[in-house]
C-alpha cells in the first residue's frame, strides 16, 4: 500500500506534474509527511532529535479536544430536542441531532481553513503548517450551533488569512487565530452571536414526536439553514445562554434569581445548557485542562493565572454587588462566574496556546490573571457584550509581547547583578 | 566540596553506549595529525613528504599565531600532507617507524612547585599543548598571557580576552562518549601532575568531579571542586562547570582543558617526551562490538571502525552509516578516511535513519527517545532508547513551546537568543547572555519546530567574535 502511494507522491512531485509549470509540492507533501515521518535526517550536531515534532505537539490539544466535542455534539442535539418539547430522547438521538449540527461545521471549517493553508504555502513554497489542526478543530466549538454557514466560512477565512497567515503563519500571529475568526463574526453578525438563540432547530423532527423527517426534507433544512442559519424561535423554550440570562437588565426582574430558575450549577458544570458547541460542559474541559497540563503542552501557570483573575475580579464585584441596584450581575456568586460561559474553555484551550500568550513562566501567570479579570469586567460591566472571554484574551494577546518585554528586561537586570 | 545544582539538563537513557567492554590495545601504521576543526587555525605545514620527523618535533602552526604549535607526537615519516576544500588542512599521515625522541626535559613533582608561571606557559607552549586550551565563550585557543593582540583587516588591535581560571572536568555525562574512568586507569598520576602544572601558571584551577570519580583527584590543595551529577548532560561539561562557579565579565575567558590534554601536560612533564597514547571507544547501533580501547594518537578511523567489528573493506562511510567523532550531541560528522583527533576519541556509528514510520503520531510512541510528555515512553524513566538520526520532523516556526528554556543548563532564553542572533543585533544577544551559551546542542534537540538554534547560536557567537 505504501509502495502505491510513494508512486502518487513521486509522481506528484515532478515539476509541475498537475499544474503546468506550477510547482504543485505544499499540499503533497503535508498529506504524505501527515501520513508518514518525513525521511530528513539530522545535518550537523546534535545528531539525534527529539521525537516530537509539531504535528504530534498539536495532535495533544486535539485530543484534549475529545471529550468536548463528544459532549458538545449530544449537548446540541438534546438541547434541540428540549426547544420542540421531546424530553424523552435518548442518548443516541441526541447524538445523532447533534452530529447533523456539528459535523458540517467541522468539515466546512476544515476545507476552508485547509484550503487557505494550502494556498499560502503554495505561494510561500514551504510545507503546510499543522497549526490549522488545532485551529479548525478549536474554531466549530466557541461557535453557536444556530450559526448559518456562510458566516462560518467567513469567519475561517478571515480567522486563517488576517489572524495568522498575514503576520506569516504558524508561529508569527500575535492574535490566537480562532478566536480572531470568531471576533470578526461577533462584530460583523452580532445578531446570530449575541448568546440570546442558541439553541438549534431539530433537523429530525416528525409530527410524531422523534420519527426522523425525509431525507428530501433534511436537505431542504439544510439549504436554508445555510442561507439563514438555524435558529429555533419555539413558544415556552428559551434558548438563551446562561450568561445572556445573567446581563439581562429588565425592570422588575432579578437576574439572578431568573438564571438560577433556568439553569442551576451542577448544569453549568456538567454542561446540559445552551450555549457554544464546546464550551458548555466545565468536567469536559476539566479533562482537557487535566490531560495539557500532563502532556506539559498547556502552560498551567496561565490557567491558573486565569481562574485567579477571574476568581479575584468576582469577589471584588460581589463585594460592590449588595448595594448595586444598577446591575443584578455583580451579585453573581464569584465562583459561577468560572462555570458559566466559555470562560473555562477559553482558560484551558484559548489563553494557553503558546504563540499568542507570552513564552516566560512568570509573564504567563501575569498574562492569564489579567485575562481572568477582564474577562469579567466585560461581563459585568459592558451591557453591550454579554461574554468577555473572547475579547479578554484576544486584548492580552496583543499585550503578551509587552508583559514578556518587562519580565525579560527585570530578568537581564538581576543576571548582570549576579 | 561545592555541589552544583543544575535545574536544565537531560538525563538520558540511550541504548548502544560504550559500556564496560574493552577492546584492548589498537595499533596502526599510519597515523594521521591535524587540528581538529579548531576554529581559527589556519595550519602551516613545515615538513614535507618523505622527511623523516622525530617525537616530539613540529608539524604545523598557526599562520595567525606561531604560539599555536602541533607536534608529532610518534616518529616516522611523513606520507602524505591531506588538505579539504579551501586548502583547509586535514591530516600529516605519518608512517610510523624508529624511537625518535625529542625531549623537552623532565621535571620530578618537587621541581614542579618551584616553576614560575611564565617558564610553566612557556614550557606549555613550547609543547605545542598550550593550543589545546579552548576558551570558553567562543571556543578559540586561549591567548598567551602577554602575547600581542591580533590585528583586524585595518590593522587595529583586537580585543584579547583575559584567562581568569583553568576548568577541568573529570566527568563525562554525554551519552556515548570514553567514560572517564577507561581514560583516567593508569594516568591518575600525570592527571595529578598536571594539575599541579596549571596551578603553577599562577590562575586558578577549578575541577568538576562526581560521586564516582577517583578520590586522589578530589583532593589536590589549591584546586578548587565542583560536584556535580554525573547523570545529568551537560553536567560534565567543564563549561557548565564554570558557569556554575563564577559569571565571567565582559572580556574575561576561562580555559577549558580537555581530559587527555591535562594526561598530556603531567605526562610531558615527568618523562619530558609527548605522550603517543588515547583512550577511544566505539558506540552505537551501528558498530556491533562497543567499548573502549588504547591506541596511539591520531589513529585512523577505518581502524577503530574494524575494531568494532565492522570489515574494514566496508569500512567507508556510506549514505546509509554516519560516523560521528565524539558524543551524540556534540560530536561532529567524520570520514571513515580520515584520523580521530586529538580530543574526539569516540567513534559513534549510526545508521542513518530514514525510514518512514507510518502514523507515528498518532502512536503511543513506548520507543521514542524524547524530553518531552507527549510518548508512553516519558512514563518509562528507565528504559533505554535508541538514539537515531532522524530529524523526527520538519522545520516550522517557533510556537515558544519554551521546552528549550527547560532544558537550558546555563538558565537563559535559547528562543529569544537565537531570534537576537538572526536578527544579528550583538547588544541583545550580549543582554541574554549569549556568553554563557556551552553549545552543549540541548535546545536543537528539544526543538519540536526543528529549528537549529545551535547553529543560529554559533553564528551569533561568531559575529561577535568578528566585530569585536
Amino acid at each position: 500500500m505504501w509502495k502505491f502511494w510513494e508512486k502518487i507522491v513521486d509522481a506528484a512531485n515532478k515539476e509541475g506534474a498537475l499544474f503546468g509549470k506550477v510547482p504543485n509540492k505544499a499540499l503533497i507533501n503535508a498529506t504524505d509527511t501527515f501520513f508518514r515521518k518525513p525521511a530528513i535526517v539530522t545535518a550537523n550536531a546534535p545528531h539525534m532529535r527529539d521525537a516530537t515534532d509539531l504535528k504530534r505537539f498539536i495532535f495533544m490539544v486535539v485530543v484534549a479536544l475529545l471529550p468536548c466535542y463528544i459532549f458538545g455534539t449530544y449537548n446540541v442535539g438534546r438541547n434541540a430536542y428540549l426547544s420542540i418539547g421531546v424530553t424523552d430522547a435518548t442518548l443516541m438521538q441526541c447524538t445523532l441531532e447533534g452530529l447533523l449540527h456539528v459535523l458540517p461545521l467541522v468539515v466546512l471549517t476544515y476545507l476552508i481553513g485547509g484550503m487557505w493553508e494550502g494556498i499560502f504555502a503554495q505561494v510561500r513554497g514551504h510545507e503546510i503548517s499543522e497549526g490549522f489542526l488545532v485551529t479548525g478543530a478549536l474554531m466549530p466549538l466557541i461557535l453557536p450551533p444556530t450559526l448559518p454557514w456562510w458566516q462560518l466560512v467567513l469567519g475561517v477565512s478571515f480567522g486563517v488569512v488576517i489572524g495568522k497567515e498575514v503576520f506569516g503563519g504558524v508561529g508569527m500571529n500575535i492574535l490566537n487565530p480562532a478566536l480572531t475568526g470568531r471576533a470578526f463574526l461577533f462584530f460583523a453578525y452580532p445578531a446570530q452571536l449575541s448568546g440570546d438563540v442558541w439553541v438549534a432547530k431539530p433537523f429530525i423532527n416528525g409530527a410524531n414526536g422523534l420519527e426522523p423527517a425525509a431525507w428530501t426534507t433534511i436537505a431542504v433544512e439544510k439549504i436554508q439553514a445555510f442561507i439563514n442559519g438555524k435558529a429555533a424561535a419555539v413558544d415556552g423554550y428559551s434558548g438563551a445562554t446562561a450568561l445572556a440570562k445573567a446581563a439581562q437588565n429588565v425592570p422588575g426582574v432579578d437576574a439572578i434569581q431568573d438564571l438560577h430558575a433556568t439553569y442551576s450549577v451542577s448544569d453549568m458544570v456538567w454542561g446540559f445548557i445552551p450555549g457554544s458547541i464546546g464550551e458548555t460542559s466545565i468536567a469536559c474541559v476539566a479533562f482537557g485542562a487535566f490531560f495539557l497540563i500532563l502532556t506539559g503542552v498547556g502552560s498551567w501557570r496561565t490557567m491558573v493565572g486565569v481562574f485567579a483573575g477571574g476568581a479575584a475580579m468576582g469577589l471584588l464585584l460581589n463585594g460592590f454587588g449588595g448595594s448595586s441596584e444598577v446591575n443584578d450581575f455583580f451579585r453573581l456568586p464569584w465562583y459561577e462566574h468560572l462555570v458559566m460561559g466559555s470562560f473555562a474553555f477559553g482558560a484551558v484551550f484559548m489563553a494557553t496556546d503558546p504563540v499568542s500568550s507570552p513564552f516566560h513562566k512568570t509573564s504567563r501567570l501575569i498574562y492569564g490573571f489579567l485575562i481572568g479579570a477582564l474577562c469579567i469586567i466585560i461581563r459585568t460591566i459592558n451591557p453591550a457584550y454579554p461574554e468577555g472571554m473572547m475579547l479578554a484574551i484576544l486584548f492580552m494577546n496583543v499585550f503578551s509581547p509587552l508583559i514578556d518585554h518587562y519580565v525579560v528586561q527585570s530578568w537581564i537586570k538581576r543576571r548582570a547583578k549576579r | 566540596m561545592e555541589k552544583v545544582r543544575i535545574k536544565g539538563g537531560q538525563r538520558f537513557r540511550i541504548a548502544h553506549g560504550v559500556g564496560e567492554n574493552d577492546l584492548g590495545v589498537l595499533s596502526s601504521e599510519t597515523v594521521g595529525f591535524h587540528p581538529s576543526g579548531t576554529k581559527d587555525f589556519k595550519a602551516k605545514v613545515v615538513v614535507k613528504v618523505g622527511d623523516d620527523v622525530a617525537a616530539g618535533d613540529l608539524l604545523f602552526f598557526n599562520k595567525k599565531n606561531e604560539n599555536h604549535r602541533y607536534l608529532s607526537s610518534c616518529s616516522g615519516r611523513v606520507k602524505a600532507i591531506e588538505y579539504g576544500p579551501r586548502r583547509v588542512l586535514e591530516a600529516v599521515v605519518i608512517e610510523r617507524s624508529g624511537e625518535a625522541k625529542t625531549s623537552f626535559g623532565s621535571f620530578s613533582p618537587e621541581q614542579v612547585q618551584s616553576l614560575g608561571a611564565e617558564a610553566t606557559i612557556a614550557h606549555l607552549v613550547k609543547t605545542g599543548l598550550w593550543s589545546r586550551f579552548l576558551s570558553h565563550p567562543f571556543k578559540r585557543i586561549v591567548p598567551v598571557p602577554g602575547e600581542p593582540a591580533p590585528k583586524d583587516i585595518h590593522g587595529h588591535d583586537l580585543p584579547v580576552p583575559s584567562l581568569i581560571r583553568f576548568h577541568v572536568s573529570f566527568v563525562e555525562s554525554e551519552p556515548h562518549l570514553v567514560p572517564t574512568g577507561a581514560t583516567l586507569e593508569g594516568n591518575i598520576e600525570n592527571a595529578l601532575l598536571g594539575l599541579e602544572v596549571l596551578k603553577r601558571t599562577g590562575f586558578d584551577v577549578v575541577a568538576g568531579v562526581s560521586s564516582n570519580t577517583d578520590s586522589k583527584l578530589k583532593s589536590v590543595s589549591g584546586v578548587a571542586y565542583k560536584e556535580v551529577d554525573e547523570t545529568l548532560f551537560p553536567a560534565g561539561s567543564a563549561e557548565v562547570q564554570s558557569y556554575f562557579t563564577q559569571p565571567l565579565g565582559a572580556g574575561e575567558c576561562v580555559a577549558c582543558v580537555d581530559l587527555e590534554t591535562l594526561i598530556d601536560i603531567g605526562h610531558v612533564v615527568r618523562t619530558g617526551e609527548l605522550r603517543d597514547e588515547r583512550t577511544y571507544a566505539v558506540a552505537g547501533e551501528g558498530a556491533s562490538k562497543r567499548g573502549h580501547a588504547r591506541g596511539p594518537v591520531g589513529l585512523p578511523v577505518a581502524t577503530l571502525q574494524s575494531a568494532s567489528g565492522v570489515p574494514s573493506g566496508e569500512a567507508t562511510s556510506s549514505t546509509d552509516t554516519r560516523l560521528v567523532a565524539g558524543g551524540l550531541l556534540r560530536g561532529k560528522k567524520i570520514d571513515a578516511k580520515h584520523y580521530m583527533g586529538l580530543t574526539e576519541t569516540t567513534l559513534n556509528i549510526l545508521p542513518e535513519d530514514r525510514e518512514r514510520t507510518p502514523f507515528v503520531f498518532f502512536r503511543p510512541g513506548g520507543n521514542r527517545l524524547t524530553t518531552f510528555k507527549l510518548w508512553t515512553s516519558a512514563l518509562m524513566k528507565g528504559k533505554e532508547q535508541v538514539a537515531t538520526t532522524s530529524n523526527n520532523g520538519e522545520h516550522r516556526g517557533c510556537v515558544q513551546c519554551g521546552q528549550c528554556i527547560k532544558v537550558c543548563p546555563v538558565e537563559l532564553m535559547p528562543n529569544l537568543v537565537f531570534k537576537a542572533a538572526l536578527a544579528k543585533d550583538i547588544e541583545k544577544m550580549e543582554q541574554l547572555g549569549i556568553r554563557d551559551c556551552t553549545d552543549c546542542g540541548l535546545c536543537t534537540f528539544v526543538c519540536p519546530s526543528k529549528i537549529e538554534l545551535g547553529e543560529i547560536v554559533e553564528s551569533g557567537k561568531e559575529l561577535i567574535v568578528k566585530e569585536g
